[in-house]
């Protein structure tokens, strides 16, 4: 954990109430590993008063970039900052597994933003033997989807209003795809980012073979407030998501 | 400059420490100097410990509001064996003093906490009878008068190591009184307040956004109440008082002093910023350089002779 006083190089609106924002922060930027998570200071007012947590969707040289959803006052007030210094807590968490799963194959979903840490992670590790999955609510805007090309090459796509790829609930599509033998999920380690509810429909998956990145609501991020429990599965109370994740194996915990 | 004070027969060199529950156990910043250095601070504050180890409450625990949090931990620890085995060592070590928070569900865990941290020689104790998030102790304790009196003497009856202050909240209670009940029972100071019982409610949803419903405010939105209630209660008994609530610089920090406190703990800020308590030591010594006081003492109190309009 270290408290940078990060610069704003960019902060580009993408339409669908997303945002992607551009920061340098060379010291975050230089340690930060995928799966790992920076606590931002909206505003150096006591409103907003906590830090919002949001994942690192890339980190190169010394510029680390986020794909935020606007859903309340904080991401709202984020949106509008386009330049100056901004302070910054990071990198956070403990980050992804490395992709050391032998013959089985890597298999990403991602719900909404959730895309941002497994875009990151294909990339840092140069994954190959993987698939990329991505629920939306409706069409992602053109910039993420050619985005989403240059990092991950082919992926597919399913949207609740079937505005593009398949029409439903991610769940479902992934239920589709292990129908027919396009993922087996024997042979297979998967790694999903996403809302609660989405990661909840997910656990028919093996628990064993199954991470998943908890965004449960966090009031320092760094392991003092207790604030950010998680369900352990053998009823031995609580793990921290801030400290322990925030990516867990389904085995370890209950949703 | 002089920024020490006798807290109780604490000597700290200077009046500022994190609250229980906002710094876990102090130790996990002990490798952290570039960032937070405690063996700046004029004392460290423990997470409350309990007989046995706690997982506390179910999530949601957390909640934003207007300038504040809502919390609904529940009291999570470790347990106090756990505490002597793991954490303490470490903790004796710094060289800063150490009060141990401490919370039971029943009259006879907090005599055998006080025997047990007595044997250990913590520095301090800070006796937690104001916590609303759990269903048995704690705030049920510091309601009532007679109870509040009962487990200051058991308290103090065992623990014999250091001083032992009590920690109350303004919630459904008139903390006046109780606050003169623990002086009377031997307390050595006070640590006031305590988060405030609230709630928020998701309306779109119809849940509350914290699940046990209940939980306690803390943060800047609580300041203004926490002051007043040390500049009152500071005129109604003679032990010392830690000044808690809401503090988010030096500015709110010196407001305890100047309304009596002879110390002031920092918690829900410190999860804003991490390096507050060290950034606030500083600024109090700037602010004593600009205002030529040479001796933090001097402060201490000095807004309880001054009356709006006189
Ligand atoms: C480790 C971690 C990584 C995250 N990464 C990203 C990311 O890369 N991109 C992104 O857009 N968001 C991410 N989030 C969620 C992000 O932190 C929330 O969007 C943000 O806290 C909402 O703040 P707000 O002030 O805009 O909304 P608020 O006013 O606080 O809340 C508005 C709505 O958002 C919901 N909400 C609030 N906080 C969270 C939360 N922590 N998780 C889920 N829902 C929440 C509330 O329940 C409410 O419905 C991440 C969360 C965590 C814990
Ligand atoms: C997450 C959290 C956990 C807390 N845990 C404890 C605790 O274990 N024991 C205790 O006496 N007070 C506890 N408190 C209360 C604080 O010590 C303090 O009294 C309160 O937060 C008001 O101060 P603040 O506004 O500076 O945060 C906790 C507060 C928070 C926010
Ligand atoms: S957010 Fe505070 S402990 Fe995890």
């Amino acid at each position: 954990m270290k408290k940078i006083e990060g610069e704003i190089l960019n902060n580009i609106d993408l339409g669908e109430g997303m945002f992607h924002l551009i920061v340098s922060a060379e010291e975050i930027a230089k340690r930060a590993k995928p799966g790992q998570f920076v606590n931002i200071r909206i505003l150096d007012t006591l409103c907003p008063f906590i830090r919002r947590p949001y994942s690192i969707w890339s980190a190169e040289g010394d510029v680390i970039e986020f794909l935020i959803k606007v859903s309340g006052l904080g991401s709202r007030l984020l949106s509008e900052r386009k330049r100056g210094k901004i302070d910054l807590l990071g990198p956070l968490g403990r980050a992804y597994p490395e992709p050391n799963f032998g013959d089985n194959e890597t298999v990403l979903i991602g719900g909404g933003t959730g895309i941002a840490p497994l875009m990151f992670y294909v990339k840092y590790y140069s994954l190959t033997n993987f698939k990329f999955i991505y629920g939306a609510k409706t069409c992602p805007p053109d910039y993420l989807i050619s985005r989403l090309g240059e990092i991950i090459g082919d992926f597919l796509v399913s949207t609740e209003d079937g505005s593009l790829g398949f029409k439903g609930l991610v769940v479902d599509y992934v239920k589709e795809l292990i129908r027919d033998g396009y993922i087996d999920p024997q042979k297979s380690i998967f790694i999903l980012c996403g809302p609660l509810a989405m990661l909840k429909s997910f656990q028919f998956l093996p628990p064993e073979n199954t991470y998943v990145s908890m965004e449960g609501k966090m009031a320092c991020g760094f392991g003092v407030c207790m604030g950010c429990a998680v369900k352990r599965r053998d009823g031995k109370g609580y793990l921290r998501t801030c400290t322990d994740g925030t990516i867990f194996r389904l085995l370890d915990i209950e949703l | 400059m002089n920024l020490e004070v006798n807290l109780a027969g604490l000597r700290l060199k200077n009046p500022f420490m994190p609250a229980s529950g906002t710094f876990a156990y102090g130790v996990e910043f002990l490798d952290r100097k570039d960032e937070i250095d405690i063996t700046e601070f004029g004392a460290i504050v423990t997470k409350g410990i309990s007989l046995r180890e706690r997982f506390g409450n179910p999530p949601e625990r957390i909640a934003e509001v207007p300038c504040g949090l809502l919390n609904s931990i529940g009291l999570e620890n470790i347990g106090l064996e756990r505490f002597l085995k793991e954490k303490w060592p470490l903790l004796k070590e710094i060289g800063v003093p150490v009060i141990v928070n401490i919370f039971g569900e029943k009259e006879e865990e907090f005599e055998i906490l006080s025997e047990e941290l007595d044997r250990a020689k913590v520095h301090a104790l800070e006796v937690n009878l104001s916590c609303p998030n759990v269903d048995k102790g704690g705030m049920e304790f510091g309601q009532d008068r007679k109870v509040t009196g009962r487990i200051v003497e058991i308290v103090k009856g065992k623990f014999k190591a250091g001083p032992v202050f009590v920690k109350l909240a303004p919630n459904f209670v008139n903390i006046i009184e109780v606050a003169k009940v623990c002086e009377k029972k031997g307390a050595d100071g006070l640590s006031l307040i305590n988060t405030i019982m609230g709630m928020a409610i998701d309306v779109e949803k119809r849940e509350f956004l914290i699940s046990r419903g209940v939980a306690g405010l803390s943060g800047p939105a609580i300041h203004p109440i926490s002051l007043y209630i040390v500049y009152r209660v500071y005129q109604e008994v003679k032990i010392p008082i830690i000044g808690v609530g809401g503090v988010y610089d030096y500015r709110s920090a010196i407001e305890f002093l100047m309304v009596g406190a002879k110390a002031v703990q920092i918690g829900s800020m410190i999860f804003v910023e991490p390096g507050i308590i060290n950034k606030i030591i500083r600024d109090t010594k700037d602010y004593m350089r600009r205002h030529k006081i040479d001796d933090i003492k001097k402060i201490i109190g000095c807004m309880q002779k001054v009356k709006k309009g006189e």
